[in-house]
């Protein structure tokens, strides 16, 4: 008996030993063999044979996409055979920026990683900057993200916001598309009142389907593409008669109509899109990625239109059609191949590469000399001629501000869809803003 | 304490109760994981499949990287309750069996450890494991998980106390060194207990997420937890698959359970039991 | 080889791995946890400042803190509410009736399923559309009890607290059962002998029985309500809002969502003494009661 306990002892050990031993070495098969020096990039050149793996992070919600992506950056390969990129995908932008300010704190970023314009400021000290890259010079909306007169990313699609809906139950109910905000709550409750579709799909559970109304309309209203640092100059931006009070009044007005079906904060984005896709909502705003989502679910684009989010009062200013930048591509400084990642982007961005990256995105193009062939794009641009207002971030002061007093703009979109009123919540917003911009 | 045989009805009616609270969403589940999609929109939720539909266990099986996400909770289940288990021995036989000087420094820290609180403290320790070079490898998990904690270590000093001290000695007049006692006599007189330990110890490393959701980003690395974590994202709206990858999860833990249950409850009582 | 010096060599050995780990992997982040309250720093950059308490100030001062707080206490009060009945389900249990280990088997089973799965199983089960649920409230003539179980403010936390009652009121039971059975049967015989009625021996012989048990129970209870997060993360986000933010889930976001690091790590520090004060609390309310027999 204890000699039977003795082997099975030892034969488990051995087991385990083997196990953990393989563990701990096995997935670190990819890695490059220890590189010299961590810091600062590596200047010579492609005389290190040595087999290297780029990571790469990006985010997006269509899954077709990603697919594309996760192919196509194998291809890198056969130019550089000494590198493997490896793509690691997320779907939402909020899991992916969690996921990467974790791996911030521990230095532990892709070498090459996805941005949202906003969150360039974040990341800067993790950024190296990419002046005088070649490719810099054919992209026209770089320049604009500019950080202290560095470029640490590069967008690669820009796309407008628009508020889409179904011709066919437009048509049915003899609607004709908003130009300004009361035609359009007078169009949702036109379409609330004849009780056959809901009025407007809203996925109020994940928080950031509500961030056409309450993270642009401010902004929108406004009229200046700086607002967002404007406000950083203000102690109180959210008093009354400013953008941002009054934009939340409006939302305020539509939220109140109670046009979102029966529980918006119940269901998610995925839920909200099956209503519109399925015909049973109306209209739902996103940007213009969307379309290629409702194309996949719905197999034509044949009933799909849209028009440019309403938010002027009455038709005496012109409305504007926000333009938003994304997908920013950076070399983080932490990477251990700084020049394989450099040599990564040029082919990345490079117009054969770039061409299809657009063409999968259905977007809008970054780079001079690259148009992309989006049929519904077209046939938006040929209804609506509007000038564009671009989305810019705001200043780091504007990001410290924002962070020290956790500003959450869509939460405080469901919690203006739960009940609560403008005047419970700005006027707070003010007393902490203040306070947060005089402790510097 | 007997039960009186008039209110049994009345117990078999609270045990119903409580199995159909219990079996409901488990039910639900399974029927909901073999419906064809457009029978979830079109019929109550509450119905049993039109007809019965492998495709969603297989779709999740192949899109959620199931696979994947048994063999690494496997190889973390395995190696950490076979350290945890004997490093808890090895630690409950010193505490028990040998005073010495920094004894009550050594009880004091792992009463400590008690309170330290999980999520939060992995802002911390986040910097030691990449120190170690242990980020993204399943070290980070295992050295976490093989770490022993109070509950365990009080519950293998339990059964101690109870093997009686004497054949410590005898073993040690026949020359037995001190490892050989610890080897050939107090832990094979602790299997019932470590048996007992090492179920709950692999239930809760078949549970946890967080630890995995930040350490193992690697899709190679995926537990059952975060695949399923990863597939949810991906397919938010399609509850047919989803419930089809919550049962592909569920399936493996409750095939354990039925088997060794015996273990699991023999041990609780057993440790509880007074001579 | 000495005895004495097989001692030494046994003690340092045996006990090396664990307390390494240990200090390691608990005690040292412990440390830079506290260290890390008293600065400013935002999780990424290469530096940081020193800021005295301003932390653990703001930490008190922040009504949304303070909101989180109360939802954990609702996890808290709701499980200690559950105890008693626990208590009474193991006594049923507590038989050699074949059914009493079948039922017991049901009762645990929730206990060892993935959370993971658990969470998002329940959010299937709560759904709006064509949920569970509501259609079984339907079934049964009960439409006036569906609500938006998570997107009403007012009852999110409530919808939370079931899926954690389903996940570990069986967990309790069983340990009440262990502990129950361990009381010695003769026990009860005198005592039925001596005339006490059921009530009578439930007070003085079954509670005090399982009193080291129901220490432990209570125990987890303020551990894992202080600490409540895989359910309102994954279900909610803690949203609507901040409706059913939880302290981890409030601290984990001012970490990674805001850049904190130096607040976050204030309030897990602050998590910590509660876990230390409550526990410690409870304990002592408890001597004073179970000393009494």
């Amino acid at each position: 008996m204890k000699k039977r306990n003795r082997v099975t002892l030892a034969l488990a050990s051995a087991l385990a030993a083997t196990t953990l031993l393989s563990a701990c070495g096995g997935n670190n098969g990819g890695e490059a063999s220890p590189s010299p020096a961590a810091s600062g990039a590596s200047s010579s050149p492609a005389a290190s044979k040595e087999k290297v793996t780029l990571k790469m992070a990006i985010w997006d919600v269509n899954n077709d996409f990603l697919t594309y992506l996760d192919e196509k950056v194998k291809e890198y390969s056969s130019v550089a055979p000494n590198v493997t990129v490896e793509l690691e995908t997320f779907k939402s932008d909020g899991d992916y920026l969690q996921a990467m300010k974790v791996r911030a704190t521990g230095n532990e970023l892709p070498d090459v990683m996805g941005l949202k314009p906003n969150w360039l400021y974040d990341f800067r000290e993790q950024l190296i900057p990419l002046d005088g890259e070649a490719y810099l010079a054919q992209n026209q909306y770089a320049d604009k993200f500019a950080i202290d007169g560095k470029t640490y990313a590069v967008p690669m699609m820009a796309f407008p916001e628009l508020v889409y809906y179904r011709p066919s139950i437009f048509q049915e109910l003899n609607l004709q598309a908003p130009t300004t905000w009361p035609q359009f709550l007078e169009l949702l409750q036109n379409i609330k009142d004849n009780s056959k579709y809901i009025p407007y799909a809203m996925g109020g559970k994940d928080a950031w389907p509500n961030y056409p109304f309450n993270e642009f309309l401010p902004q929108l209203v406004s009229g200046a593409e700086s607002y967002l640092s404007d406000m950083a100059k203000d102690d109180s931006p959210f008093a009354e008669g400013k953008p941002f009070f009054e934009s939340y009044k409006q939302i305020e007005e539509l939220y109140a109509l109670d046009v979102m079906g029966p529980d918006p904060l119940g269901i998610g984005w995925d839920q909200a899109t099956d209503l519109f896709s399925s015909k049973q909502a109306a209209v739902i705003a996103a940007g213009l990625w969307f379309a290629p989502t409702y194309e996949a679910k719905v197999g034509s684009i044949d009933d799909l239109a849209a028009f440019p989010m309403p938010y002027r009062l009455d038709e005496s200013e012109p409305l504007k059609l926000m333009m938003f930048t994304d997908h920013f591509y950076g070399i983080t400084s932490g990477s251990d191949h700084q020049e394989e990642a450099k040599q990564f982007l040029n082919w990345f961005f490079s117009p054969d590469v770039y061409q299809t990256y657009i063409d999968a995105q259905k977007l809008v193009s970054t780079f001079e000399g690259v148009e992309s062939n989006v049929p519904f794009l077209k046939a938006f641009y040929a209804d609506n001629q509007n000038e564009t207002f671009s989305y810019i971030p705001g200043d780091a002061e504007y990001t410290r501000i924002t962070n020290a007093i956790q500003l959450d703009v869509k939460a405080i979109g469901q919690d203006m869809m739960a009940g609560k009123k403008v005047e419970d919540i700005l006027p707070a917003l003010n007393d902490k803003w203040a306070k947060a911009k005089a402790s510097k | 304490m007997n039960v009186r045989t008039r209110s049994l009805p009345l117990l078999y009616l609270l045990f119903a109760a409580i199995t159909a609270v219990v079996l409901f969403p488990i039910a639900i589940n399974v029927m909901t994981a073999f419906k064809t999609p457009g029978d979830l929109m079109s019929s109550s939720p509450l119905s049993l499949p039109k007809q019965w539909s492998f495709g969603n266990l297989k779709t999740a099986f192949e899109k959620g990287n199931m696979l994947v996400g048994f063999r690494n909770t496997g190889i973390l289940v395995f190696v950490s309750v076979f350290l945890n288990t004997i490093l808890g021995a090895m630690t409950a036989y010193v505490l028990n069996r040998f005073n010495f000087r920094l004894k009550k420094l050594v009880m004091g820290m792992f009463i400590v450890a008690m309170v330290v609180p999980f999520y939060t403290t992995e802002v911390a320790r986040f910097q030691i494991i990449k120190g170690l070079g242990l980020y993204d490898s399943l070290g980070a998990p295992l050295l976490i998980y093989a770490g022993t904690d109070l509950l365990q270590i009080f519950i293998f000093l339990q059964f101690i106390e109870k093997i009686s001290a004497q054949l410590d000695e005898s073993a040690m007049i026949d020359g037995a060194s001190y490892v050989g006692i610890f080897t050939r006599i107090i832990f094979p007189l602790l299997l019932p207990a470590s048996a007992t330990l090492g179920i709950i110890k692999a239930v809760d490393i078949m549970n946890d997420m967080y630890i995995p959701y930040l350490y193992m980003p690697s899709k190679s690395l995926h537990t059952l937890s975060t695949s399923l974590m990863t597939f949810v994202g991906q397919r938010a709206s399609s509850f047919e698959q989803l419930s089809a990858a919550i049962l592909i999860v569920l399936i493996p833990t409750l095939l354990l359970y039925l088997f060794l249950q015996r273990y699991v409850f023999s041990g609780i009582t057993a440790g509880a039991v007074k001579e | 080889m000495s005895y004495s010096m097989q001692k030494r060599l046994v003690v340092v050995s045996f006990l090396f791995i664990p307390v390494a780990l240990l200090l390691l992997f608990l005690l040292y982040p412990s440390l830079r946890l506290l260290q890390f309250s008293l600065t400013d720093w935002n999780g990424m950059s290469k530096s940081f400042h020193y800021v005295g308490f301003d932390n653990y100030i703001e930490a008190f001062s922040n009504p949304d803190v303070w909101k989180a707080l109360s939802n954990n206490f609702l996890y808290f009060g709701i499980h200690a509410a559950f105890i008693p009945l626990e208590v009474m389900l193991a006594v049923f249990l507590n038989n050699k009736m074949r059914a009493s280990r079948f039922f017991r088997s049901i009762v645990f089973m929730p206990y060892i399923l993935n959370g993971v799965a658990v969470a998002y199983l329940f959010s299937f089960l709560y759904n709006p559309i064509n949920g569970p649920i509501n259609a079984l409230l339907e079934a049964v003539g009960l439409e006036s009890w569906i609500r938006n179980w998570l997107s009403d403010k007012s009852i999110v936390n409530y919808s939370l607290v079931v899926v954690s009652l389903w996940r570990f009121s069986g967990l309790h039971v069983v340990l009440f059962l262990a502990g129950l059975q361990s009381i010695p049967n003769d026990l009860y015989e005198a005592a039925t002998i001596d005339g006490a009625g059921p009530l009578k021996k439930f007070v003085h012989i079954t509670l005090p029985g399982i009193s080291r048990v129901m220490e432990i129970v209570l125990f987890l209870n303020v551990r894992g309500a202080l600490q409540v997060f895989d359910i309102p993360f994954l279900m909610t986000q803690g949203g609507p809002g901040l409706a059913s933010t939880t302290f981890t889930v409030y601290t984990i976001q001012t970490a990674f969502k805001y850049n904190n690091y130096g607040l976050a790590s204030s309030l897990a520090v602050i998590l910590m003494l509660m876990i230390i004060v409550f526990s410690y609390l409870q304990g002592r309310l408890f001597k004073g009661k179970g000393e009494s027999s």
